[in-house]
């Protein structure tokens, strides 16, 4: 026990150093789950246990606690009972039905014979279904609880999502943003490159250009601009800075753009499982797949950002955060958390509920590394 | 036409802007931001318009181009702002003494994005017409107006409702001719 221990922590170790963190919804990374009291009752007689719950689900159907089971054993060796789930507090509107000592002949107003049922108490039980695993250990210390378990989200929370191939790939798109950051001229050393996923290209990459001028400059939001770009589009003036489509070292680098089809360019195995391909499960506490092949206009042509990944050295500002919501981005990856950040640090951007697109992002990569570029704002 | 709120400034805005803002050259700047809002529905935009008013002299408009740009992030006040920009280049003033003492109007309360941008460059008071939302970043969706964002700067004012139903108006218009089974009909202000 304590060599496997030690062994796993050596492994532990150089696995931190490839850490790639996912940042999730607080409603999904929580493990306090919310509780709401319902009315239980011990069946003495365990003849009437179908004949009961045949009635309660017709005078109390769980609306709001369909993830609950309604019946449950309690107790260990010859001591085990049956305790049925009678009703939520919420059924009953009168407080004079809510008396315990009363239940009985509360059940007996509604259709429910209580024959065989013994004494009724309250119990604390999940408002909602467990979203994971550590959630679902959580709930059914309360009242069995019925879970669906996201194998995705599983290995998303505890760092299996990437395999080790992908691992590479991702950091190696974080090193070439680590270089172009070293190129930033102005305030902030930051550095941004956007990847088609599908085919592993850089897209466009860019340093940060802001400058008292250029305020809006960032790294994230002139590659958003270079996208554009090389969408046949593009609206920045780069001072002294021009977009160079020759060398991908330059300090701000954009793809000279193709009329493709997306099929005939990237040629892709139908089994070939490419890191985040759907939507992560629960984003919005319910299962949304969404095609995420490149959405591409009527000349073949990829539509904004859709599709693409973004992989910059520090966590984007609220206004980069929502330029790349607006663009239909696919993923960030990001290498170091700031204090204003806007997707994980001060706010979510990237599952807003409230927002019409979602987006996954991942922290940590090359963290150290990202940290050590000097930056002092946004 | 409906104008709330126009004589309740808060009190410590430079007195420049104060001064600039009685109801009736509120309303006029109102007006005429809806009119860039109508022109950019003519170019086939989301219907957005505003204007950047400096010490009573505008130094920027601007209408929505995120289809001519392919770039979803030219809204309205994201064009605006880059003429102000280019005006305190040309006259050699700098920008952040121009953009404290610069009242933005715009007809849609401005989304997320365009809320960071504002602060990052420190506009003290937005006068806008209707809510947005869908991406409101000045208390429809999130309060980036107002939340103590770290090294975000002081945190602005907004004055709501001027036109708002004319903007409103607008925007339905255009949702109304936009075609449901396009590819993207969520292209946003
Ligand atoms: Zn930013
Ligand atoms: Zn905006």
């Amino acid at each position: 026990m304590t060599c496997a221990k030690k062994l796993k922590t050596a492994v532990d170790c150089e696995e931190e150093r490839h850490w790639i963190l996912p940042v999730l919804a607080q409603h999904i990374t929580t493990n306090t789950i919310e509780l709401d009291t319902v009315y239980a009752g011990a069946i003495e007689d365990k003849k009437v246990t179908s004949r009961l719950l045949k009635e309660l689900c017709i005078a109390y159907p769980l609306k709001l606690h369909q993830h609950l089971k309604r019946i449950r054993n309690s107790g260990t060796g010859k001591n085990v009972r049956l305790e049925v789930l009678l009703c939520c507090e919420r059924d009953l509107p009168c407080p004079e039905e809510r008396i315990r000592s009363q239940m009985h002949a509360t059940l007996e107003a509604n259709n429910v014979s209580t024959e065989g049922l013994g004494n009724v108490y309250l119990a604390k039980v999940p408002r909602s279904s467990p979203l994971t695993r550590a959630q679902y250990r959580e709930a059914i210390a309360y009242w069995p609880t019925q879970f669906h378990e996201d194998k995705q989200l599983e290995l998303l929370l505890d760092g299996r999502y990437f395999g080790s191939a992908d691992r590479t790939k991702i950091e190696n798109h974080m090193r070439t943003a680590i270089s172009r950051a070293r190129n930033s001229t102005g305030e902030a050393r930051v550095g941004a490159v956007f990847v088609d996923p599908l085919s592993d290209t850089v897209v466009c990459s860019s340093c940060d250009l802001r400058d008292a001028e250029h305020p809006f400059h960032h790294a994230p939001n002139v590659c958003v601009d270079l996208v554009a770009r090389s969408q046949g589009g593009g609206a920045y003036e780069y001072n002294g800075v021009s977009a160079n489509p020759d060398s991908s070292d330059s300090p701000c680098f954009v793809r000279e753009l193709r009329r493709c089809s997306p099929e005939a360019e990237v040629p892709r195995a139908p089994d070939e499982r490419t890191p985040g391909t759907r939507e992560l499960e629960g984003h919005k506490g319910r299962t949304a797949t969404v095609d995420k092949g490149l959405a591409r206009n009527s000349a073949g042509l990829p539509y904004l950002c859709t599709g693409y990944d973004l992989y910059t050295t520090r966590e984007p500002c609220v206004m980069c955060a929502m330029a790349l919501l607006h663009s239909r981005i696919r993923r960030v990856f990001y290498g170091c958390s700031v204090p204003g950040g806007a997707l994980g640090s001060y706010y979510n951007i990237h599952v807003q509920p409230e927002l019409n697109h979602h987006f996954e992002v991942f922290r940590g990569i090359l963290q150290e590394e990202c940290k050590k570029l000097q930056w002092d704002t946004v | 036409m409906s104008i709330t709120n126009v004589d309740v400034l808060p009190k410590f805005l430079p007195c420049s802007i104060e001064n600039q803002t009685p109801p009736r050259y509120t309303t006029r700047y109102s007006v005429r931001s809806s009119n860039t809002a109508k022109d950019a529905l003519e170019q086939g935009e989301v219907p957005v318009g505003c204007m950047f008013v400096y010490r009573g002299k505008v130094l920027g408009t601007g209408g929505n181009e995120v289809n001519k740009t392919k770039n979803a992030t030219r809204h309205a006040e994201m064009i605006g702002m880059d003429q102000v920009l280019k005006w305190c280049r040309v006259q050699g003033l700098d920008q952040a003494c121009v953009f404290r003492e610069t009242v933005l109007y715009v007809t849609v309360e401005p989304c997320i994005m365009c809320a960071g941008a504002l602060r990052l460059i420190h506009i003290p008071l937005i006068v806008y017409g209707c809510r947005n939302e869908r991406f409101g970043g000045c208390g429809s969706v999130l309060h980036v107006d107002s939340d103590s964002i770290p090294s975000y700067g002081a945190s602005l004012k907004c004055i709501r409702g001027l036109l708002a139903d004319d903007a409103v108006e607008l925007l339905r218009q255009f949702y109304k001719g936009q075609n449901p089974n396009a590819p993207n009909p969520k292209l946003k202000s």
